[in-house]
């Protein structure tokens, strides 16, 4: 069992402090340049139907592994004006199609989205991203409004719709998914969350006059309740949602893991919108039970739920407790969730700086991540009003919104957005969001789609001279991707923590390797790795600067 | 007539005219069904010839005065509604038309005048409460506008303006109003307070903080911004100024809104657990607000476990969850029916004063 470092202690007090700081990132968009082309389709309606304003995902992975990070883009499907209740919208043309982009040798990528057959059905909205069954190479689940698809990689650049034999096609509107081995039997198995019991009703929301129709809030609709996917190891997932007492109806639009109470099993959070806010427990006999109210990360610090969007669950404070952020609407502030290492969390988003610098905004896809490797994890977050019509109604408020750069001071939050980048300047009706060291040159990038509009990259371009060191779990006894592994990195200067997943953030899956910024540190001094298997490895000595492979020791050192 | 044959209803009603010249009523019927052919000048004659053969006749003036009032002859419908309302002073119906017409007439304060007569003697009458309504917007509009005039640099033109920000919710409008007028009355008791509340509103405590701080320097009586410096305090997790400035505030002013779950917060921040749980036990029984409801009982099951009453913590947030559950359950009922009703509004024409039966 990883337990918190004492001597790591509060926020504020690691000697990670001393490290040089600098106030600004520098994110630089290279889309076109690397020839990323792509538009997300959403096919807006006079209707407003709420499914319009809410996609679409994004996936960074290394589907061929060739050691470079491919990107996969969700896509929608065309929308009749009206469309009839009960439609399963179809995508009717390439346009709609989602794609697979490759990344070259020269750092820019290719559309090979026909030659891996991932063009894709229905309406859809988000990607997760695990290798279910350990055959080293990555496969992908894509959500959507009527049903989802399992493609299984087959490791020759193509894959293959596995969703009728494997079971696993759910229904209704789904959204973010995450892979996770619940049982801990070397499996990932996967938890998909569901949105609202929705359909194409023709509800008119707003102002009864030209050009005010908006999305209808979520209010309107009946909450309902995720799917979880027992991994059978044969092909093939048997639902069981109820059975792990996983099926509670919700409004789930994000989720993440992470051991929050460090009994050594794997926790899941999920964001709702406008409702209770669920933190599952994970109860060690392969079922959970929900203690979002009893943590305290149901509601704000005023016991108020609020839009529960995007959300990552790190340690972003350094004690070896992973903290959750949520990210939701304007007025609503992003809830900052500190752990206090008693199963609760404390409310910090006014103490933290995270409340005042999000107050007037809404956001999307969030990770915190270390821009600049000093050792302390930042906030990179997508932005945009869900409404289209916000600024008619709320003059303050706008639909489109810059992304947000907060950097983590040691000591709280302070927004370094307007010093980052001109990408930071331009508004955009921003959703998903994953994060990844595109070119492997140490420094995290960042892929982000819009509503409606072009997903864009994001490349890290911050001058540092801080070390960094990216890990690269592979599980043999545990589930391959090493999903749920839990990793300490120690230098002179403090320990840090992280967790392996690919899920987080909004409707979109982020690389697996897991970066540590290292500031002045040349050699981590002790790499601990907890195993989902309960295998716990340490590596001495390892010199900063590099993606290190790590593979699951068959040494078992205690669970 | 009631089933819409309004020409078979006239001809029926001329028929008995010409059979009995002198039956007032008949002519009173005749006119009703001209009013409702949108054939007003012939209405007027036909009441006007009821009137001259019953001078009392009820309703025969108030819908003589509607006639000429769709003719936009307003002095004529003023007299002959006022004469309905002289003959039947509780005809709410009637004091409603005068409203109406001394609207249409430019005269708000008179209609203000019979308009609140009429609400007093059907209070829940959607339509007498719209007008009147409007006849309250227009005088006070009407005495801004004068007070405009009089003095376009006056402190009070900025404060209203600041007001009218506030209300709309454009808080840094209503800011820059309020600084404008401070310029112009630096000590004036009150302004800073108001201030200071669209600085909270725009989430900037701590401008309004400051702002707060002049107020008592100015007015050291104001008990809202010392309250609210409590409030501020509890915002910003100071327990130990929050308690002073609240319980300060209370010395002057008990019974202030919230003071129980405030103080309850500001104990909880610097340790009190027991008292912070009496006064959120107080807040749970006493408060009327249904947010602030929720909130103390979140607040006391998160300082019951701190307590270690576990039981008690589990019921505090069972309670919590239940009116949570009731309030999404109610937001979705009330949002069906205002959409109900907001569907059948935008299916029917455009606002006109409704037609008294």
């Amino acid at each position: 069992m990883l337990m918190p470092d004492a001597a790591a202690g509060q926020q504020g007090t690691s000697p990670l402090t001393a490290a040089p700081r600098k106030s600004a990132g520098s994110f630089v968009d290279v889309t076109a340049a690397k020839g990323l082309n792509f538009r997300y389709l959403s096919s807006h309606t006079s209707r407003k139907y709420l499914l319009e304003t809410m996609g679409p995902g994004v996936a960074l992975f290394d589907y061929d592994n060739d050691g470079r990070l491919d990107i996969f883009l969700v896509n929608g499907a065309s929308l009749d004006d009206p469309t009839p209740k009960g439609t399963i919208p179809q995508k009717t043309g390439p346009q709609y199609w989602n794609r697979l982009y490759h990344q070259k040798s020269d750092g820019s990528f290719e559309d090979v989205t026909e030659k891996a057959g991932l063009q894709g059905k229905g309406y859809g909205m988000g990607v997760a991203v695990g290798d279910y069954d350990n055959d080293g190479y990555e496969d992908l689940y894509v959500t959507a409004y009527g049903g989802n698809r399992l493609y299984h990689n087959n490791g020759d650049g193509t894959f293959t719709d596995v969703t009728e034999k494997a079971g696993a096609g759910g229904g209704g509107w789904s959204t973010s998914a995450a892979w996770i081995d619940l049982d801990g039997d070397g499996l990932l198995d996967l938890v998909v969350l569901r949105y609202l019991q929705w359909d194409f009703d023709d509800v008119w929301c707003g102002e009864h006059k030209p050009g005010y129709r908006s999305y209808c809030h979520p209010d309107y609709f009946k909450p309902i309740a995720p799917l979880a996917y027992h991994n059978d190891g044969n092909g093939r997932f048997t639902e069981v949602s109820q059975k792990i007492g996983m099926s509670k109806s919700g409004k789930g639009l994000g989720i993440a893991i992470a051991d929050y109470d460090r009994d050594g099993r794997t926790d899941i959070f999920i964001a709702n919108d406008s409702t209770l806010e669920f933190l599952y427990h994970n109860k060690g006999n392969g079922t959970f039970e929900e203690v979002g109210l009893m943590s305290n990360t149901a509601v704000d610090g005023d016991g108020r739920a609020f839009a529960g969007m995007g959300v990552d669950f790190a340690d972003y404070n350094n004690d070896g407790l992973p903290d959750l952020i949520v990210t939701d609407l304007a007025n609503q502030m992003y809830a900052l969730f500190q752990n206090n290492g008693d199963g609760t969390f404390n409310y910090a988003s006014y103490t933290s700086g995270v409340g005042p610098i999000t107050r007037p905004h809404s956001g999307w896809g969030v990770r915190f991540l270390d821009y600049d490797n000093d050792g302390w994890k930042d906030l990179l977050i997508a932005q945009g009003h869900d409404l289209d019509t916000i600024q008619l109604t709320s003059p303050n408020l706008r639909y489109r919104e810059p992304m947000l750069l907060a950097r983590n001071t040691g000591h709280g939050f302070v927004d370094v957005s307007a010093d980052s980048g001109q990408v930071f300047q331009q508004a955009w009706a921003a959703r998903g969001m994953a994060i990844g060291d595109l070119d492997n040159d140490g420094r995290v990038d960042a892929v982000v789609t819009t509503n409606d509009g072009p997903a864009y990259i994001l490349h890290n371009e911050t001058p540092t001279q801080n070390h960094w060191l990216t890990l690269l779990l592979v599980g043999h006894k545990s589930n391959r991707d090493a999903i749920g592994a839990e990793i300490k990195v120690a230098t002179a200067k403090g320990p840090q923590f992280a967790v392996v997943t690919t899920a987080a953030s909004y409707l979109s899956a982020s690389d697996k390797r897991v970066h540590f910024g290292l500031g002045a540190e040349k050699v981590a001094q002790s790499v601990e790795i907890h195993w989902p298997s309960g295998i716990a490895q340490t590596l001495k000595d390892v010199i900063a600067d590099q993606i290190l492979q790590v593979d699951e020791s068959p040494r078992e050192k205690g669970k | 007539m009631r089933n819409g044959n309004l020409n078979q209803a006239a001809e029926g009603f001329a028929s008995v005219i010409k059979q009995n010249p002198t039956f007032a009523e008949a002519h009173f019927n005749l006119g009703l069904v001209r009013e409702e052919q949108g054939r007003h000048q012939e209405a007027i004659a036909s009441f006007q010839k009821a009137l001259s053969l019953k001078s009392g006749l009820r309703g025969a003036n108030l819908f003589l005065g509607v006639a000429e009032y769709r003719l936009n002859q307003l002095d004529k419908a003023i007299a002959a509604v006022r004469q309905e309302t002289i003959a039947y002073p509780k005809d709410a119906g009637a004091l409603m038309w005068l409203g109406v017409i001394e609207l249409a007439k430019d005269r708000p304060e008179e209609a203000a005048d019979v308009l609140d007569k009429a609400a007093k003697i059907v209070p829940n009458s959607v339509d007498i409460l719209y007008h009147r309504g409007q006849a309250h917007l227009l005088v006070s509009k009407n005495s801004y506008a004068k007070m405009f005039k009089a003095d376009p640099q006056s402190w009070r033109v900025r404060q209203v303006l600041a007001q009218a920000n506030a209300e709309a919710e454009r808080h840094m409008d209503a800011i820059a109003e309020y600084l404008a007028a401070i310029k112009l009355a630096p000590t004036q008791p009150g302004l800073h307070e108001e201030l200071g509340s669209e600085y909270r509103n725009a989430e900037k405590p701590q401008e309004a903080e400051a702002a707060f701080q002049r107020e008592l320097e100015i007015d050291p009586y104001n008990v809202l911004a010392r309250y609210k410096l409590g409030v501020l305090a509890v915002e910003r997790n100071d327990g130990a100024k929050a308690k002073a400035f609240i319980e300060a505030a209370l010395r002057q002013k008990p019974g202030l809104p919230h003071a129980d779950y405030n103080l309850g917060r500001a104990e909880m921040q610097i340790g009190n657990d027991i008292a912070a749980a009496d006064h959120l036990q107080r807040a749970t029984a006493t408060e009327s607000d249904p947010e602030v409801l929720q909130q103390a009982w979140f607040q006391l099951g998160i300082v019951y476990r701190r307590l270690h009453r576990m039981s008690e913590a589990q019921q505090a947030m069972a309670t919590f969850q239940k009116l949570k559950n009731e309030e999404a359950e109610n937001s979705q009922q009330k949002l069906k029916k205002f959409q109900v009703q907001r569907d059948q509004d935008a299916s029917q024409p455009a606002n006109s004063p409704p037609h008294p039966n």
